[in-house]
C-alpha cells in the first residue's frame, strides 16, 4: 500500500512518515490541512492567529513523529494538540482557558440567546437563490456565535468525524459532557440556520446513546 | 461508530457544503518544505555522523597500515641477510685522509680487498654476508640479498661461477663508473686484482674465505700486467668506501657458503686443471666444514 492509496489510513500515513516518507506526511497534511484550520479559524475567530496556530499544530505533529505510536485515531491526536495550541492562545490573550472547559453544558450559562447572537440575514425571507458566500457568512457567525465548547465539539464531529468518545478524549471531559455540548450546539444552530433549509429536510438523529 | 453522537444532517451538509476555508497555500508549501527538511534533516545528522569519524577513522587506518609495512619490511630485511650477525659493530671508518682504507696501512691486503670489492662487478665472486651495519649510508641495506647480476664486462664463466659461489656482491656494487676508467675493463685488470685478494690476510680465519671468490677469475691472472696492478691498488686504496672488519665478514662468509657449492667449485677447479686452486680450496672447506665428509672424487687431492 502506497502513500497515495487513498485507503491508506491516517495512522499508515504517520508511521511512515515518521519512517522518514515526506511524501506520506504531504498526502497526509492534504488530508487534514483544511479541516483543522476551520476549526482554529472558527475557535479563535482571526484568520492570522488561525494560520499562525495552524502552523503551529503541524509543527508539533513534524516534532512528535519520532515519538509517534498508534495509541489512538490520528484526528482524535491531531486535534488534542490543536485543543491545547488553543487553550495556550486563549490564556495568552487573557482570556479564561475555562472558558473551553466549562462552559456550554448548561444552556443557561451560554450567554445571550442564539437569536441575538447570530447576525441578522440581510433578506427575511429565505431565497433558494441567496448567494453562497452570504450563506456561509451566516453559517460562520452561527457557529461563531455558539460558545466556545460546545462550538468545539461540533467543529471536531463535523470536521474531524470525530466519536463522542474520541471529542472526550481530545478535549479532556468525559463522554457525556461532550455529548451535551453538541446537542446543545446543534440546537442553536438550527434555531439561528433554520430558515436555510425546510423542515422535511431536517433528520435530527440522536444516536443509540441518546 | 459516529453514530452515537447527536448529529443534524441538514446542518451537517450545510455546513460541508459552504465550509471552505483553507490555510494559504503559501503555508502549505512551508509546512510541506518544513516535514521534508525534518526527513532531510536526519539524512544530515546521518552523513555528519560519517562525515565526523571518517577522517580519523581514514587517519587510523592509515597509520596502521604505515606501521604494519614498515615492520614488515625491516623484518624481511632482516631475512633477506642470511649472514647477519646481530652482535657485529660496524668498523670506524676514519673520516679523513686520501686514502680511505678503512684499514691500517699496514695490511694492504685486507684493505686492498675490502676497497675493492665495490670497485667492478666483473669481480670475482664474494660472500654476501657482509655484516649490514658495514653497509654504505644511502645504499640499500636490503640490495644484499643476494641479487645478483652479470656486470658489464663480465664474462659468463665469471657470472657462472659468481653464481656457483653464491656471491651477492655484484649486486652491491655501485655504479663504478668513476672507477672503472682507471682500472680498466679489461679482464686483466680484473684479475689482477683478484690476484692482490688472494694475498695472505692478517685474520687467517677470514683468509680462505677471500682466496676463494678470486679463484674462478684467475684464470690469466698472472699474466696481468703489473703496471695494471698497481694502478688497481692505488685506486683501492683511494677508495672512499668504509669496509666492514675483515674477521666478521669472513666468518659470515663461511656460514654463507653452502658446502655443497663449494664441493662443486672445487670439481670445477679439478676439471679446468688448477690442481693448485682447487687443494687451497679444499683445505680451506676443511677448515670451515671440519664434519663435513668430503666425497671420493675429492680426496684424491694431494
Amino acid at each position: 500500500m502506497s502513500a497515495r492509496d487513498p485507503e491508506t489510513t491516517d495512522e499508515t500515513l504517520m508511521l511512515a512518515y515518521k519512517a522518514g516518507d515526506a511524501a506520506a506526511f504531504e498526502y497526509l497534511y492534504g488530508r487534514w490541512k483544511g479541516r483543522l484550520f476551520r476549526y482554529l479559524l472558527h475557535q479563535c475567530g482571526d484568520r492570522a492567529r488561525a494560520e499562525e496556530m495552524h502552523q503551529d499544530v503541524w509543527m508539533k505533529v513534524i516534532g512528535a513523529r519520532a515519538g509517534y505510536e498508534v495509541a489512538a485515531k490520528f484526528s482524535t491526536w491531531l486535534f488534542r494538540i490543536a485543543h491545547n495550541r488553543l487553550i495556550d492562545h486563549w490564556r495568552a490573550s487573557g482570556r479564561q482557558a475555562a472558558e473551553l472547559a466549562s462552559h456550554g453544558d448548561d444552556p443557561d450559562d451560554d450567554g445571550p440567546p442564539l437569536v441575538e447572537q447570530v447576525p441578522a440575514p440581510p433578506d427575511e425571507a429565505p431565497d433558494r437563490r441567496l448567494e453562497r458566500k452570504a450563506v456561509a457568512e451566516r453559517l460562520a457567525s452561527a457557529i461563531d456565535a455558539l460558545p466556545a465548547a460546545q462550538r468545539e465539539a461540533f467543529l471536531m464531529a463535523e470536521e474531524g468525524e470525530m466519536s463522542l468518545e474520541e471529542i472526550a478524549s481530545a478535549t479532556g471531559t468525559g463522554r457525556e459532557t461532550v455529548k451535551s455540548r453538541l446537542r446543545y450546539a446543534l440546537a442553536k444552530l438550527r434555531q439561528g440556520l433554520g430558515d436555510l433549509a425546510p423542515p422535511s429536510a431536517r433528520t435530527t438523529r440522536g444516536g443509540r446513546g441518546e | 461508530m459516529n453514530s452515537n453522537r447527536p448529529r443534524d444532517e441538514v446542518l451537517s451538509r450545510l455546513y460541508r457544503d459552504l465550509a471552505r476555508e483553507e490555510p494559504p497555500a503559501a503555508l502549505d508549501r512551508r509546512r510541506v518544505v518544513g516535514a521534508r527538511g525534518v526527513g532531510d534533516g536526519a539524512a544530515r545528522r546521518r552523513r555528519s555522523w560519517i562525515l565526523r569519524w571518517g577522517a580519523p577513522a581514514g587517519l587510523a587506518a592509515t597509520v596502521v597500515l604505515a606501521v604494519t609495512v614498515t615492520l614488515l619490511v625491516e623484518r624481511e630485511r632482516h631475512d633477506l641477510l642470511p649472514g647477519r650477525e646481530p652482535a657485529a659493530t660496524p668498523v670506524p671508518v676514519p673520516a679523513s685522509g686520501s686514502s680511505m682504507s678503512p684499514a691500517s696501512p699496514g695490511e694492504p691486503p685486507a684493505t686492498q680487498e675490502t676497497g675493492g670489492r665495490r670497485e667492478s662487478a666483473a669481480r670475482a665472486p664474494e660472500p654476501a654476508a657482509a655484516p649490514p651495519a658495514a653497509v654504505p649510508a644511502g645504499r640499500p641495506a636490503a640490495a644484499t640479498g643476494g641479487r645478483r647480476e652479470v656486470g658489464p664486462g663480465m664474462t659468463d664463466g665469471e657470472a657462472s661461477a659468481r653464481r656457483a659461489a653464491g656471491d651477492s656482491t655484484a649486486a652491491n656494487a655501485p655504479p663504478a663508473g668513476d672507477r672503472l676508467p682507471q682500472l680498466g675493463e679489461s679482464a686483466g685488470g680484473r684479475e689482477a686484482k683478484a690476484v692482490d685478494r688472494a694475498a695472505p690476510q692478517p685474520f687467517p680465519a677470514a683468509a680462505p674465505q677471500a682466496a676463494t671468490p678470486a679463484s674462478p677469475a684467475s684464470s690469466a691472472p698472472m699474466a696481468a700486467p703489473a703496471e695494471a696492478r698497481k694502478e688497481l691498488r692505488g685506486a683501492e686504496r683511494a677508495a672512499p668506501m668504509p669496509a666492514p672488519a675483515p674477521a666478521q665478514r669472513g666468518l659470515a662468509d663461511r656460514m654463507a657458503r653452502d658446502p655443497a657449492s663449494w664441493l662443486d667449485e672445487i670439481r670445477r677447479l679439478m676439471r679446468e686443471g688448477r690442481e693448485a686452486e682447487a687443494r687451497d680450496q679444499l683445505a680451506a672447506f676443511r677448515r670451515a666444514h671440519p664434519d663435513h665428509p668430503v666425497p671420493d672424487d675429492l680426496r684424491a687431492l694431494p
